[in-house]
């Protein structure tokens, strides 16, 4: 079955850090700003899919109809999709999916999160149900836990240093200090993140994304309908990918690299007809410091073993040769769970429609996002340009 | 500020299942792997076909698809491949630490993690450790360092 081509034409998104809103209330001013900002009625909205990993934890399921009828369409049919930290990157799959199959004409995405009103040792909790549970939440590892563990075996391996490690933070806290929906606005140095308290050895705060509600929203069309309807089209989706792995680390031959991601990307560029070279700027799952080095690993933007380098020589700052969370990442700009995979495409249209203010990267035409779930569980990717 | 509402569920503490087989040949599921920890030991899968060992919770063979596993028992010696030292727990473990949880490679080759007991710095574990299964106290799969 050959595929429609599927366009990106609108995207909202609420501040991040900590609110006193619902995930319902979020997901609705974030699905608000996207349709007033293309000045779309709800009503052009044929389908939804909502990405939420918590929101049991507010005594809520069943969101979709709840945020549907909020937006005056309560007929319109809407789910949540749940992939851990990459609900996100999967829900924008399957509208993209939905669209590109004739299905749909215009669907809306949104990613929600509420977690603040959980302490840090619930949400910790909460959190560890997404990994391998017999093996890792029940054992006592945490996320920083498993991710700090893979960043030992990628020490091991490559002699990546927690300086390195550090410069990563650097970086994404400097691009969110430009990004005034950023959860976190502090410039930080190499130094005050080797100080920051140690979450899981070897990682510290300054290592970590912080828990962060907030919402995303994104509207996706056929292209013939945009067409029909006398819209623009704005941005094209390229290509999509998306791939799953073992739930569990024990489970992997190498836990220096993350296999979804690498599949996801197989599919995402060859869907595209492109390879990394192409891309000018991507927003990659960097939950933790280390989670960055192995996405740039991955994702094949340096050889395995290298992405520490290109960090520490700035190549992946704004001004760099192949920048990298313009945004500030989940690390700064904040990780709202369901939210954080729609929070790039945000960012990604933000980009391309050159309204990314102080952060802008000049002439950007090619953007990709990379959304991982839990330590590698799943993965997607998916590639942008301006039409 | 909201509490986590009802009991995780850590399946080594005693709890009752009722999937006693009367032969060791099926899918490897969680009880069984649940009941050898608090026993003490370890289990996992062997495919009959190619023969790969993992302790997993699975129908089908990781390696060779085929669905003709049985349960085996795994040696419970091993060396630590990877580890982090938890500081920030989750609330099942706060009084526990800090304390080390990693990944280990069982003599024979089967992957496994689980924490290591009365480790609290990294200064007290390195990679290449030799460690042995505990029976656990608490919850979970606990390993202990080994002097060789």
């Amino acid at each position: 079955m050959s595929l429609r081509k599927v366009a990106l034409i609108s995207a909202g998104s609420t501040s991040y850090g900590k609110s006193l809103l619902t995930g319902r209330d979020l997901a609705l001013l974030a699905a608000k700003e996207a349709l007033e900002r293309i000045e779309m009625m709800p009503y052009e909205i044929q389908g939804a899919f909502i990405a939420n990993a918590f929101g049991l934890s507010e005594r809520q399921g069943h969101l979709g109809p709840l945020i549907m009828s909020g937006l005056g369409i309560p007929d319109i049919p809407a789910s949540t999709i749940e992939a851990a930290c990459s609900s996100g990157g999967s829900a924008f799959r399957e509208a993209y999916i939905n669209i590109a199959a004739g299905v749909y004409d215009v669907m809306l995405v949104v990613g929600t999160e509420k977690i603040s009103h959980l302490s840090t040792e619930v949400a910790t909790t909460y959190f560890t149900f997404g990994s391998d549970y017999l093996f890792e939440g029940a054992c006592g590892a945490s996320f920083p836990g498993l991710y700090a563990t893979m960043a030992i075996a990628h020490m091991q391996k490559y002699e990546t240093t927690q300086e390195q490690l550090a410069q990563v933070a650097v970086k994404n806290h400097e691009n969110g200090m430009k990004n005034e929906k950023a959860h976190l606005h502090k410039r930080i140095s190499v130094e005050d993140v080797l100080q920051s308290s140690i979450v899981a050895y070897p990682l510290k705060m300054y290592d970590s994304c912080p828990f962060s509600d907030g919402a995303a929203a994104v509207i996706l069309a056929s292209e013939d309908y945009l067409k029909k309807n006398g819209r623009d089209e704005s941005i094209s989706i390229l290509g999509s990918g998306r791939a799953g792995g073992y739930g569990s680390l024990h489970s992997r031959d190498d836990m220096t690299s993350i296999r979804s991601s690498i599949l996801a990307s197989r599919e995402a560029f060859n869907r595209a007809n492109l390879s990394i070279k192409d891309v000018d700027f991507a927003e990659v799952h960097d939950c933790f410091t280390i989670a960055e080095i192995i996405a740039m690993e991955d994702l094949g933007f340096v050889e395995r073993g290298k992405a520490a380098q290109a960090v520490e020589q700035g190549r992946t700052r704004l001004d760099g040769d192949i920048p990298i969370n313009p945004s500030g990442g989940l690390k700064s700009k904040g990780h709202p769970i369901g939210a954080t995979g729609i929070g790039q495409v945000v960012e990604v249209f933000e980009q391309l429609t050159e309204n990314a203010g102080e952060r802008q990267i000049k002439g950007a035409k090619i953007g990709m996002t990379h959304n991982v779930g839990a330590t590698g569980g799943s993965s997607a990717v998916h590639i942008f340009t301006r039409s | 500020m909201w509490e986590l509402q009802g009991e995780v569920v850590l399946y080594t503490s005693s709890q009752d299942h009722n999937s006693e087989k009367s032969t060791n040949e099926g899918p490897l599921l969680t009880p069984e792997i649940s009941k050898s920890v608090r026993e003490g030991r370890l289990v996992g899968y062997q495919c009959l076909d190619c023969g790969a060992k993992a302790i997993e919770v699975q129908a089908y063979c990781a390696k060779c698809g085929s669905s003709k596993l049985r349960i085996a028992k795994l040696e419970s010696r091993g060396k630590v491949l990877a580890f982090t030292i938890q500081a920030v727990s989750p609330k099942e473990f706060k009084n526990d630490a800090p304390y080390a949880w990693s990944v280990i490679e069982l003599d024979g080759g089967v992957r496994i993690s689980g924490r290591i007991a009365s480790i609290k710095s990294p200064d007290n574990l390195r990679i290449g450790q030799r460690v042995q299964l505990m029976r656990s106290e608490k919850s979970g799969i606990v390993f202990e360092k080994i002097l060789e």
